[in-house]
């Protein structure tokens, strides 16, 4: 039996086994499984026999870290030697949990003062892992204070010999003389490919910006091993750099945001890192940013131990909708025609799928620049066209129109129409209004900017080539204020989610039926308002849609659903997408903010990932909000999510077979 | 008795007018109060608000006419009641009286209301003397 075992891996070896396989020797050493962030594991102790059996092995408890209970963690640990490393609470303070006990090893907290009580984002997903494999082994945390740190993964202490003292001021460098502190950190980890530690960036939210100045989010190179800077990407760029001119009127000079939020993705074998960029300064007006705006909205293709742009692609132009590139591209190798293809795939808030050769940036499919509507918004000048995929398609709905109603029932379907009459509707790109302008409240965007694909993006099955992809089908209201010029020198803000039915909260926060400006506190579109879509990427075909679960309780009670058949609708929130051997975990999952208990729905739903059936479900002490990971010790294999909600402070719940 | 009602509804009449004295153009919290919600909002209530109130993905603006035109009418101690019962959205209610009341402090200063002497109070029947007047 040794011969042949050895033969085939010779073999294997000798044909080139693919770079990209998922989560190796039964850990989870990135945060998305792999350096290309597919969030699959071959392992299959667990699978459709007998996940029925499976319990919950342990529980960490987050409460005590922070100051006050996170409830939102949308953290996803790490896996190396049997030990779990993440990052807890609104602090990041960094713990390592033996991963099959659920123990405490250590806690490393840094008190950054000042520095650490306003920042950009409290919101976590976790660390990045460095080995040199010769027993350097280290964890690499972003702090909310924008502070690059380098621990020892034994230990938890500080490396001194990386950056001063372990530690790397990630203010420094932004072409800003000053940075103030709360302006600019990060939300997602660095990662580390070829010895670099590349480090993306999160700002404040640009509804309504105080300033078209603003910080950049440059894309920063750091050597793993000293902490030395290697270089910047200027996602912005400056006087004499490539894509200057789509900054028109010097707008170069003072915008800024751009930065990559998401959890980036990169290739080892190749040595390039892929990086998803977001929207400029303004999420919903570039009257202060005229043209193209390079490379806002672009994926973008690193040498990942220089820095230097190997390919790039711009996925809008001008945006004006905040659909930043708002996922970890997912690298997988596919065949298409015949042709063996290392590609990348990024989806969309927009819910495209844009599918690239990896090495060259070539468009698997001909992706085509199509006339777009242009804005009527003074000051703003729109793109004349946007990239359309003509493969995948997308995989959520796109521009409103009254065929995407609700018609549960001829009453409710004419109340949609009279309350959709009141909105400006129209196909993928209509630019945000005005308010009041031509009598409508503001324009009605689907996708939303906080719907289709996000930041849990996709999950993808490199033996298959299968790309799963969760999407989430809201609609809101996106109207355009004259700014008030004591308060933003943007000329133009967006004026928020206006026209909504109610005012403030009253009775519970961000009560799900009171955010709809559908009949009667329902959903204006019609559903699946949750779904996951099976995508062949050898192909472009969907393989399967399915919707994500039921309907919420609160359209579940609602007087005017009696009867209705509600079983397949969806929930509004996007499924966090994990894929094993067999099997497709899908628990209902983050709605980017988490909802009162029960609200968001607490499955952990377990599908066939071959044909998206469930297969088993299993009730959570609260809603999923960070993305399942998976990783076997000592013969067993464990899932473990986080989990929380309003009233039931985060924990992590790891779930194996008895 | 009928007159004896009459009477009483008078009385009740009389001293609901007479507990809303004053209005937010009174000057009723301090600039140093402000500064302390200033202070709370940025740890607490920018992440979803936005910068100075201004809204974001999370949150709707506190500041502007629209704002103000939800609240006219209604009582500092309204939005003082409200905030302290829904927010922070993540964890309602963990914050101290002070601390809330500071905030509403710093939502009036955002939305240009003066400033005076005395600092806005804590007491939720005391706020309710307060009424918020989108124009003075």
């Amino acid at each position: 039996m040794k011969t042949p075992t050895l033969a085939l891996c010779i073999l294997a070896v000798a044909l080139g086994a693919p770079a990209q396989q998922g989560a190796k020797d039964g850990e989870w050493r990135f945060y998305g499984g792999d350096a290309g962030s597919t969030k699959y594991s071959p392992l299959d102790q667990i699978n459709a026999s007998n996940v029925k059996d499976l319990k919950i092995a342990w529980e960490w408890k987050a409460q005590n870290f922070g100051r006050r209970p996170d409830i939102n963690w949308e953290v996803t640990p790490l896996e190396v030697g049997g030990v779990l490393y993440l990052t807890v609470g609104t602090r990041r303070d960094v713990v390592a949990v033996d991963a099959v006990t659920g123990e405490t090893l250590w806690m490393y907290r840094l008190d950054e003062g000042p520095r650490g009580a306003v920042v950009a984002r409290t919101v976590n997903r976790g660390l990045a892992y460095w080995s040199d494999g010769k027993g350097d082994n280290r964890i690499i945390l972003i702090t909310p204070g924008f502070q690059l740190v380098a621990l020892n993964a034994k230990s938890g202490l500080p490396i001194a010999g990386f950056g001063k003292d372990g530690i790397i001021d990630l203010f420094l460098g932004l072409d800003r003389d000053v940075v103030k502190p709360g302006t600019i950190g990060s939300s997602s980890p660095a990662i580390v490919i070829r010895d670099t530690v590349v480090v993306g960036a999160a700002l404040l939210a640009g509804t309504a910006p105080p300033s078209k100045t603003n910080v950049p989010g440059y894309i920063r190179g750091f050597d793993v091993r000293t902490g030395q800077k290697l270089w910047t990407f200027r996602t912005i760029p400056q006087e004499g750099e490539f894509g200057v001119d789509t900054w028109e009127n010097d707008s170069w000079k003072y915008t800024g945001n751009t930065g990559a939020w998401v959890p980036l993705s990169g290739d080892e074998e190749l040595g390039y890192v892929y990086i998803p960029v977001e929207a400029p300064t303004g999420d919903f007006y570039g009257g202060t940013r005229p043209g193209n705006n390079l490379f806002s909205d672009s994926l973008v293709c690193l040498d990942a131990r220089t820095g230097k742009r190997i390919w790039y692609y711009q996925l809008v132009h001008h945006d004006i909708w905040d659909w930043d590139v708002a996922a970890p591209p997912i690298l997988l190798d596919v065949t298409v025609n015949g042709r063996k293809i290392k590609a990348v795939a990024q989806v969309t808030k927009q819910a495209f799928t844009f599918v690239f050769d990896r090495v060259t940036g070539q468009p698997v499919w001909p992706i085509v620049e199509r006339p777009v509507p242009q804005s009527t918004v003074p000051g703003e000048k729109t793109a004349a066209t946007q990239p359309f995929p003509t493969k995948p398609l997308p995989f959520d709905r796109q521009g409103t129109s009254i065929d995407d109603l609700i018609d549960f029932t001829p009453a409710l379907r004419e109340e949609a129409i009279k309350i959709a009459s009141k909105y400006k509707l129209g196909p993928l790109y209509t630019p945000p209004i005005m308010a009041d302008d031509d009598g409508k409240i503001g324009l009605l965007l689907l996708p939303h900017h906080t719907g289709g694909g996000n930041w849990p993006g996709g999950a993808a099955d490199p033996e298959t080539g299968m790309l799963y992809v969760a999407s989430l089908t809201n609609q809101d209201s996106l109207a355009m204020a004259v700014a008030d010029p004591k308060r933003s020198d943007m000329g133009i803000v967006g004026g928020g989610a206006r026209g909504r039915p109610t005012g403030p909260p009253e009775d519970t926060p961000r009560p799900a039926a009171k955010t709809n400006i559908g009949p009667q506190g329902l959903p204006l579109i019609k559903p699946p308002w949750g779904r996951i879509t099976a995508i062949d990427l050898n192909t472009g075909d969907n393989a399967w849609v399915a919707a994500n679960g039921e309907a919420p309780d609160y359209i579940k009670n609602h007087p005017a659903m009696k009867g209705i058949d509600l079983s397949n609708t969806g929930k509004p929130s996007r499924s966090l997408l994990m894929v094993t051997k067999t099997l497709l975990f899908a628990p209902e999952g983050n709605n980017l903010w988490t909802p009162a208990p029960g609200a968001g729905g607490n499955l952990l739903r377990i599908l066939d990932k071959k044909t998206g059936k469930l297969i088993h479900q299993i009730e959570l002490p609260a809603m999923a909000t960070g993305i399942p990971m998976t990783y076997m010790v000592n013969d067993r294999q464990f899932v473990v999510l986080a989990i929380g909600a309003i009233g039931v402070p985060a924990e992590l719940v790891a779930l194996a077979l008895p | 008795m009928h007159r004896a009602r009459v009477s009483i509804l008078y009385v009740v009449l009389c001293c609901s007018a007479a507990a809303v004295t004053r209005s937010v153009w009174d000057g009723v919290y301090t600039k140093e109060q402000a500064g302390r919600g200033l202070a709370t909002y940025g740890e607490e209530c920018q992440k979803c608000h936005g910068e100075k109130l201004g809204g974001g993905e999370g949150g709707p603006p506190m500041v502007g006419d629209e704002f103000l035109s939800k609240w006219n009418g209604k009582t500092a101690g309204d939005l003082f009641t409200l905030t302290r019962k829904s927010m922070p959205m993540d964890d309602p209610g963990t914050l101290s009286s002070k601390e809330y009341a500071d905030l509403v402090a710093y939502i009036l200063s955002v939305n240009d209301f003066p400033a005076g002497q005395k600092e806005l109070d804590r007491d939720v029947t005391a706020l309710n003397e307060i009424r918020i007047e989108a124009k003075r």
